[in-house]
């Protein structure tokens, strides 16, 4: 359980409470919604993206074989790395630490002449809509630790995720729905830590639909019933919504709340959440688009599309993972081959289709996983994890378009210029969404906490 | 097992030092609208059918569920929606509502 928060610079206080409401308002229940959009424009500064989509790729894809070329490692291709490696390999790595090059061909693509590998021939033609970050740097050698940093900035304590900090900070855009939807995430690795609101108060939480990558094709939010006995329920919950009150105000005990305010939402996402989540009134144009319908990018564009619906509907952070499938130690080619064929057109899509619907512009769509991989060889057609230097990229969202941002060295290994810390991907991400990393806090166990901890630079060199 | 998934059951593939505490709104609709819930709300409003009058039929509904009296608030609400329900359905039928109410209800979720 949570124990109870302390308000701290007005975060988890609006202006009017939810009992006040509830005393003041004439017309009872129904003015609840209005009261959650009083106070919910709390940006430190202009927003430039009003919603972020977080393609996470689980397991760690490998820099070098997708969006950072390095001539001197094709070159070099079975030759020792020239300088010692980092210390989270396996034996035989740094031993024999031979280079292992790209088994893919690279070309510079767009306007801007970014890199792009073969892997991804969809993206490939949206480069000039990328903001690639070469020199990513994270904390974590091993995926449990490296997918907890990148969700909630910390590598082993439970901490509040990036949505739900979003979640906090922002508020709900549209009342009847979820601030933060987390769609297929995976069980392993942190699990629902990973999206969990640690001691941010509990209705910042991701409300998740479908799960480790899978997403039926009927999918929807579990026990969603629609329609029929809304009346009904209605009258419950107004009578439930008394009792609760009655038990919050002798127990204080702030789960309590959190769950009377899910409560009060999950009656609202009956009517609401239907006709965002059905994808089937999308023409087949746009279906087509993600993919939708071939086999190996049917899930992935499903998720897309999905995501792409609710930030059209004001969802305000979204995350579409795709299973824990990028951890190449061995059948690098196949392996690799295999997932970007199944999200490359499908975010390639997103792209497209949100530029067309005039969405990029404040939309900031991330993508990368936990970590990279290494550009040494292990065991015989493998990379180890890399979490010393690797690229993320961004696009949209107040961002530019068709550039790179950072360096790693001559092999691709570590970033050596304008390294870019997962901390300082939190609190630029932060910064476009018009909070400022260090004022967005919460007073927890006796201190303020944020999601940068005493990090974060914000990265100001890539925006428009 | 979808139940256990939606109240983040432990993996059992992993190790797991601390059960994850979660809130959200499909949690919350597991409560008002899975089948296991409103049948035991049923069963549990049936139990008490055959006391003398509503006041006591609540009166027994709040000890069995909350293990507690009803208090005079209590009583008053559970009638006002009582008799809300008997323009439009049978009173057994209205008391199973009411025994749901109590089931999902923070008082009997959490522990204090």
């Amino acid at each position: 359980m949570n124990p109870t928060s302390t308000a701290c610079k007005n975060y988890d206080a609006p202006a009017m409470t939810r009992r006040d409401a509830l005393k003041r308002a004439a017309c009872g229940f129904g003015s609840l919604a209005l009261a959650g959009m009083a106070h919910a424009d709390r940006a430190h500064h202009p927003i430039r993206a009003r919603r972020v989509i977080m393609l996470f790729m689980h397991g760690g894809p490998s820099q070098v074989d997708t969006f950072d070329y390095k001539d001197v490692l094709q070159k070099r291709d079975g030759e020792r790395l020239p300088f010692a490696p980092a210390k989270n390999l396996a034996p035989d790595a740094t031993n024999r630490a031979l280079l292992l090059g790209s088994p893919w061909s690279f070309k510079r693509h767009g306007q801007s002449g970014l890199w792009c590998s073969e892997l991804f021939p969809h993206l490939a033609r949206r480069m000039d809509d990328i903001c690639v970050l070469r020199s990513m740097q994270s904390k974590g050698q091993s995926h449990g630790q490296a997918v907890c940093m990148l969700h909630t900035g910390t590598d082993n304590f439970v901490r509040p995720s990036v949505g739900s900090w979003v979640s906090y900070g922002l508020g709900r855009e549209n009342d009847n729905l979820p601030g933060f939807v987390s769609i297929s995430p995976s069980a392993s690795h942190g699990g629902p830590r990973n999206y969990g609101p640690a001691f941010l108060p509990a209705e910042h939480q991701a409300t998740t639909i479908g799960a480790n990558g899978k997403l039926d094709k009927k999918a929807t939010f579990q026990f969603l019933k629609s329609g029929s006995a809304a009346d009904l329920q209605r009258r419950k919950l107004n009578l439930l919504r008394a009792m609760n009150e009655d038990h919050l105000q002798r127990t204080k005990h702030a789960p309590v709340e959190g769950l009377i305010k899910s409560m009060e939402l999950a009656f609202r996402m009956q009517s609401a959440a239907p006709p965002v989540i059905d994808t089937f009134d999308e023409p087949d144009h746009v279906r087509e688009l993600y993919g939708i319908g071939t086999k190996e990018t049917d899930t992935y564009g499903r998720q897309c599309l999905l995501a792409r619906r609710f930030a059209e509907a004001g969802v305000r952070y979204i995350q579409v993972s795709t299973p824990n499938v990028w951890d190449q130690h061995s059948n690098l080619k196949k392996g690799h081959e295999k997932n970007s064929k199944a999200v490359d057109q499908p975010i390639a899509g997103l792209l497209t289709d949100l530029k067309q619907r005039g969405m990029l512009d404040d939309t900031l769509v991330v993508w990368g996983g936990e970590f990279g991989r290494t550009p040494i060889v292990q065991g015989a057609n493998g990379r180890d994890h890399n979490p010393q230097g690797f690229t993320m990229w961004l696009a949209g969202g107040g961002v530019k378009g068709g550039m790179a941002w950072g360096e790693t060295d001559e092999f691709g290994y570590y970033a050596v210029k304008d390294k870019v810390h997962m901390h300082d991907l939190h609190a630029t991400i932060l910064h476009l969404m018009g909070l400022d990393h260090l004022r967005l806090t919460h007073r927890y166990a006796g201190r303020d906490f944020r999601l940068t901890d005493v990090y974060g630079e914000v990265v100001h060199d890539i925006m428009v | 097992m979808a139940e256990l998934a939606l109240f983040d059951v432990a993996n059992p593939d992993l190790v797991s030092g601390n059960r994850a505490a979660t809130t959200v709104p499909t949690q919350a609709l597991y409560l008002m609208n899975n089948d296991f819930f409103l049948n035991q709300a049923r069963k549990i409003a049936q139990s008490v059918a055959s006391e003398k009058d509503e006041d006591s039929r609540i009166r027994q509904l709040y000890q069995k569920v909350l293990n507690r009296p009803a208090g005079y608030l209590d009583i008053k609400r559970a009638k006002e929606f009582l008799n809300v329900f008997s323009a439009d359905t049978r009173p057994e039928e209205a008391l199973g509502h009411f025994a749901h109410l109590l089931l999902v209800s923070t008082e009997f979720l959490f522990l204090d």
